[in-house]
């Protein structure tokens, strides 16, 4: 498993997949000016699997996230959420179509409360905002679900606390969590251990590792034993290209991956940079 | 949202006890000025459902305040209508116009919607400047006041007309009180402090802050009309800029994000206004009574230390002032 041609490394795949992928993103091309930052870019996600992005920094990754989550448009290739071409349709639209993600750098209501950011992201999920004649705090569901899902985060204590004066781990934990809150099909994960200390970094693996089984998940993520603890299948992307694509064990064995990322290289593998 | 807001309900209460208590003990003056505060606390709580809710800072909101003054008056003196089924059309007269524009000024955030909006609210005013069917630039007068008669009431009896507009004035915060309390609210909570993300989860956000522009049109627009019926005369200058300015200012000065500010503000401008441009207040204070034409630059002077000193505004001190006794 050495191939660098990503038409081969399809080729290489079985030929069907025991079940129709949730996400399919096929021959993403995309460019800033003559920066070429997405370049025949394809992988398939079926149901319940957890698929590893992996490269260094400036290879694509958060801009294929972003091609994904809609944010850009390629400018060539399709991305197609349960067989429904999505390529155009606008990010809101994505997301209610069961496409979830959450970002690199927290973006979360800021000035509210841990449990507001979660009401909010239950309206949506309930698809109630436009209920204007009713008092939110008679959708008890909404609200009940939200203190719920604090719970299970073990964000009870930080209920009414407003989300910047939290530490970043924590916000790092809210944001996976309202990602969760739409019951996606597909969950697009961002670096989800980024800066965070290592118990909250394996209380956010666990959180990701008991996800709903059908859960389609990307995971673009620096931390390589996390990585491989959770992905089923791995991608490595460098400059755009898909260097490599196959079993999360294929690749772990690799000589690229092993020279690059896991250390068995003079070159040590770069610590995450905790972003501020 | 759960309340967050401890000053809101009281504060609303002692409002409406001095409102009240204002109505009863007031002379003819009172009445007229009760009046006037009512519909432009009408206008300021429409602003504040946009400014303090969703972040929109409008400065074109005279344009619907102008439409449903002047669809008011074109509808009663030129087609004879009855008032109040031209209340109610003027009404949704303005809320068309803010449907149409808005569809164009939601696309925009930030200085950019400053701008749109300012652009529109011009174009209003240029056109009813212009327009002779309209009465350009003399405006049109005679306009008449809702008919009370049903039961046994005269509007045009300062008394009845201000009570009139004062329990519509309450009507209107109970129902943007509803719509700030609702999931709905809740949402427009959401796009004021992070747009980006609530359309990421999948909210309908273009869609939601249309609903609120129209929302916050139909209001000002309903305020227009009780002003035309008010001072039975409209001119273009209830569309010209500067009553965008002045009503974000009420806004402002009560506080965003609080509905019952917005009715502190505007009371408290319209006071200081007509007390600074009444030269027998200086002639009290023993000061040349010429200083009563200069009362804007006095109300320029009263804007910039509230701004220093206050940027919450009346709701937002009252708040910390509440915390500050609590803890």
């Amino acid at each position: 498993m050495s191939a660098v041609d990503p038409v081969d490394a399809q080729a290489m795949r079985p030929p069907a997949l025991e079940r129709a992928p949730r996400l399919r993103v096929e021959s993403i091309h995309h460019a800033f000016g003559s920066l070429v930052v997405s370049d025949d870019v394809s992988l398939d996600i079926a149901p319940g699997e957890c698929h590893g992005l992996i490269g260094p920094n400036g290879a694509g990754k958060s801009t294929l996230f972003d091609i994904i989550a809609g944010e850009i448009i390629p400018l060539g290739g399709g991305v197609h959420l349960d067989g429904k071409e999505i390529t155009g349709e606008p990010p809101d639209r994505r997301a209610r179509l069961g496409l979830a993600r959450s970002f690199q750098h927290n973006d979360l209501f800021a000035e509210l409360t841990v449990r507001e950011n979660l009401i909010v992201g239950g309206i949506v999920a309930h698809g109630i905002g436009h209920v204007a004649w009713r008092a939110l705090a008679r959708e008890r569901s909404v609200c009940e679900k939200a203190e719920m899902l604090a719970m299970r985060l073990g964000l009870e204590d930080v209920l009414d606390t407003e989300v910047h004066t939290l530490s970043y781990g924590t916000r790092r934990q809210l944001e996976i969590a309202l990602a969760l809150e739409m019951e996606p099909k597909v969950l697009l994960l961002d670096e989800p251990t980024a800066g965070m200390s290592p118990e909250e970094t394996v209380h956010i693996q666990e959180r990701i590792a008991d996800s709903p089984p059908d859960l389609a998940l990307l995971i673009v993520e620096h931390d390589m034993d996390v990585l491989f603890g959770l992905a089923d299948r791995v991608t490595v992307l460098d400059y755009g290209r898909v260097l490599l694509q196959g079993d999360a064990e294929e690749v772990r064995a690799s000589d690229i991956v092993r020279q690059r990322y896991l250390g068995t290289d003079p070159v040590p593998t770069t610590p995450v940079s905790i972003p501020s | 949202m759960p309340d967050r807001d401890p000053v809101e309900r009281p504060f609303a209460l002692v409002v409406a006890l001095v409102a009240l208590a204002a109505w009863v003990g007031g002379d003819f003056f009172m009445h007229e000025v009760l009046s006037e505060i009512a519909i432009l606390s009408i206008f300021a709580m429409s602003l504040s459902l946009l400014v303090g809710q969703v972040g929109m800072v409008s400065m074109g909101h005279a344009a619907f305040f102008a439409t449903g003054a002047y669809a008011t008056a074109a509808l009663t003196i030129h087609l004879q209508w009855q008032v109040l089924p031209a209340l109610l059309a003027a009404t949704l007269i303005a809320a068309l116009l803010a449907a149409l524009t808005g569809l164009f000024a939601i696309r925009t955030r930030g200085i950019f919607f400053i701008m749109i909006t300012l652009a529109i609210g011009q174009m209003v005013h240029a056109y009813l400047f212009k327009a002779r069917a309209f009465g350009a630039d003399d405006g049109m007068g005679g306009i008449p006041r809702m008919d009370l008669a049903w039961i046994g009431l005269d509007s045009n009896e300062p008394e009845v007309f201000s009570a009139s507009v004062l329990i519509i004035a309450a009507i209107v915060w109970f129902l943007l009180r509803i719509l700030v309390r609702s999931p709905y609210g809740a949402m427009l909570l959401a796009i004021h402090h992070n747009e980006h993300r609530l359309r990421a989860l999948g909210g309908f956000v273009a869609h939601f802050k249309l609903l609120a522009f129209v929302i916050a049109g139909t209001i000002a627009g309903l305020a227009g009309s009780l002003t035309a019926q008010h001072t039975a005369f409209v001119s273009p200058d209830l569309g010209f800029w500067t009553v965008s300015g002045e009503v974000l200012i009420m806004v402002i000065v009560g506080g965003m994000g609080s509905l019952t500010g917005a009715i502190a503000g505007a009371a408290v401008l319209t006071l200081l206004r007509h007390t600074l441009s009444d030269s027998s207040f200086w002639q009290n204070l023993g000061l040349d009574s010429g200083l009563a034409s200069y009362w804007q630059f006095m109300m320029g002077v009263f804007f910039i230390v509230m701004v220093v000193f206050a940027t919450d505004g009346i709701h937002g001190r009252l708040r910390r002032l509440w915390q500050s006794i609590k803890g």
